[in-house]
């Protein structure tokens, strides 16, 4: 009926537009950015090719990385998280997810949803501003920025997709 | 041979993995050693695409605001050229024809991208070597002083600004001539602070913090911040100062560039004390 590759490419492009046209340009309280795109790859079906994945993840960072003019900042920290993608889905399911099909808020459930977000976003977010500092001096910076910015970007990931699944429900 | 390939296969992800870690590793390291600036040439094109369209829309949401602060300081200039005096002496005093030598060019600029979240600011100015800046050029703004020009390619400057982590500013307090160094802390961009004001140094909160002579960079007494909470070190000889900085980096747009005539000269001067 759908062809599902093709829906699944829209709504990353459509994601992709969306963080880097309004998300990427919210100062929230000024000078936190809240970052949607990780999750784009987060919740790629669980059986995706973990290649594919890797190489989507360095390319995808890269592009965010030429429009915030960061080097390479957002694509190590985005493979490092897709590298441990495995990891955190074995967090929320028994069979990496197999088992599940699609990862969505209704699949997962509210609770595995959030762990399965806040975790990886948290470590991609420490990643990314440890390696945008680079250096050791102010780690209890980089530390606490991550946290905020992370209860953020849960905060927009989680509505999103907390509405996407309202709306298929109806 | 077998061996070695069975390796590969099984470990692939693993591989894959380091390839495209040392891939970003490598352009970070290219474009983030903190001696030069923080824009990358091979994605400078893209994104100097990229700002200048997303700055034409921004400029918009900023109008008001950035006419507010011209205006203002046009209503100081105004209110400081000649015609803002009149004659209170009724004797006239010989006047020396040239007895004033420009020392500073100031031209405008439009900081197109700037950042204030991150550990190193820097600001990307519409002007590039083609308009005449040069690196080691001041950059300062309505409200105050800014940075330093650091790279210039043919229409764009980068400038690093005093919220950047290896930035150090030579200052002084407005009132008495106490001088200090003015450096930031990563943490909040609207603060800096001045860690090396003597003991003695007469200081109160409010004081404006202008730029010092000692500054080879900037002209003196462009405006810095102001004094907000200053604490005397029980240990060190020195008071630590906290600056509310004037500009605020997170709407900044109109810059100017400040080019020094007598750089030259200088700098041959300390050529001949080294030699």
């Amino acid at each position: 009926m759908h062809n599902q590759p093709t829906i699944i490419a829209i709504a990353y492009i459509l994601g992709l537009t969306f963080q880097i046209l309004v998300l990427s340009q919210v100062q929230f309280l000024g000078y936190l950015t809240p970052y949607y795109y990780p999750a784009l790859l987060l919740l790629l079906p669980p059986t995706t090719n973990q290649h594919l994945l890797l190489i989507m993840a360095f390319f995808t960072g890269l592009l965010m990385d030429i429009f915030e003019q960061t080097g390479a900042i957002h694509a190590s920290a985005l493979v490092m998280m897709v590298y441990l993608r495995p990891v955190f889905l074995r967090l929320v399911s028994t069979q990496s997810g197999r088992e599940l099909g699609k990862l969505t808020v209704s699949t997962l459930g509210l609770k595995n949803f959030s762990i399965y977000i806040f975790i990886p976003i948290f470590m991609h977010h420490i990643v990314l501003y440890f390696l945008d500092s680079l250096s050791f001096y102010n780690l209890d910076i980089v530390f606490f920025r991550a946290l905020q910015t992370s209860i953020l970007s849960f905060f927009v990931i989680t509505m999103i997709h907390g509405l996407i699944a309202k709306t298929k429900l109806r | 041979m077998g061996k070695l390939l069975a390796f590969f296969k099984r470990n692939s992800s693993e591989l894959l993995f380091l390839l495209l870690q040392v891939i970003a590793f490598s352009i970070l390291v290219n474009t983030k050693s903190f001696h030069r600036s923080q824009f990358s040439h091979v994605t400078a094109k893209w994104s100097g695409w990229w700002m200048e369209k997303r700055n034409i829309v921004d400029r918009y949401f900023s109008l008001q605001h950035q006419n507010e602060v011209l205006q203002r300081e046009n209503a100081h200039l105004r209110s400081i050229v000649n015609e803002g005096y009149v004659l209170d002496q009724p004797i006239y005093f010989p006047v020396a024809d040239r007895h004033l030598m420009q020392q500073y060019r100031i031209f405008p600029g439009i900081a197109v991208n700037r950042s204030f979240k991150k550990n190193n600011n820097a600001i990307m100015i519409d002007k590039g070597s083609r308009h005449g800046v040069r690196p080691g050029m001041a950059v300062i703004g309505p409200k105050g002083v800014v940075g330093v020009v650091k790279d210039v390619t043919d229409r764009y400057a980068s400038a690093l600004t005093i919220i950047h982590s290896k930035f150090r500013l030579s200052v002084k307090l407005k009132q008495n001539d106490f001088f200090g160094t003015l450096l930031w802390d990563g943490r909040d961009y609207r603060y800096a602070q001045i860690t090396d004001f003597p003991q003695h140094t007469d200081i109160s909160l409010g004081d404006t913090i202008v730029t010092d002579t000692r500054s080879s960079v900037f002209p003196a007494g462009i405006p810095v911040g102001r004094v907000v909470a200053f604490e005397h070190n029980p240990t060190g000889d020195f008071i630590e100062t906290r600056v509310k900085l004037f500009t605020d980096f997170s709407a900044l747009s109109a810059v100017y560039l400040v080019e020094d005539v007598l750089l030259e000269e200088r700098k041959k001067l300390e050529q001949l004390e080294i030699e």
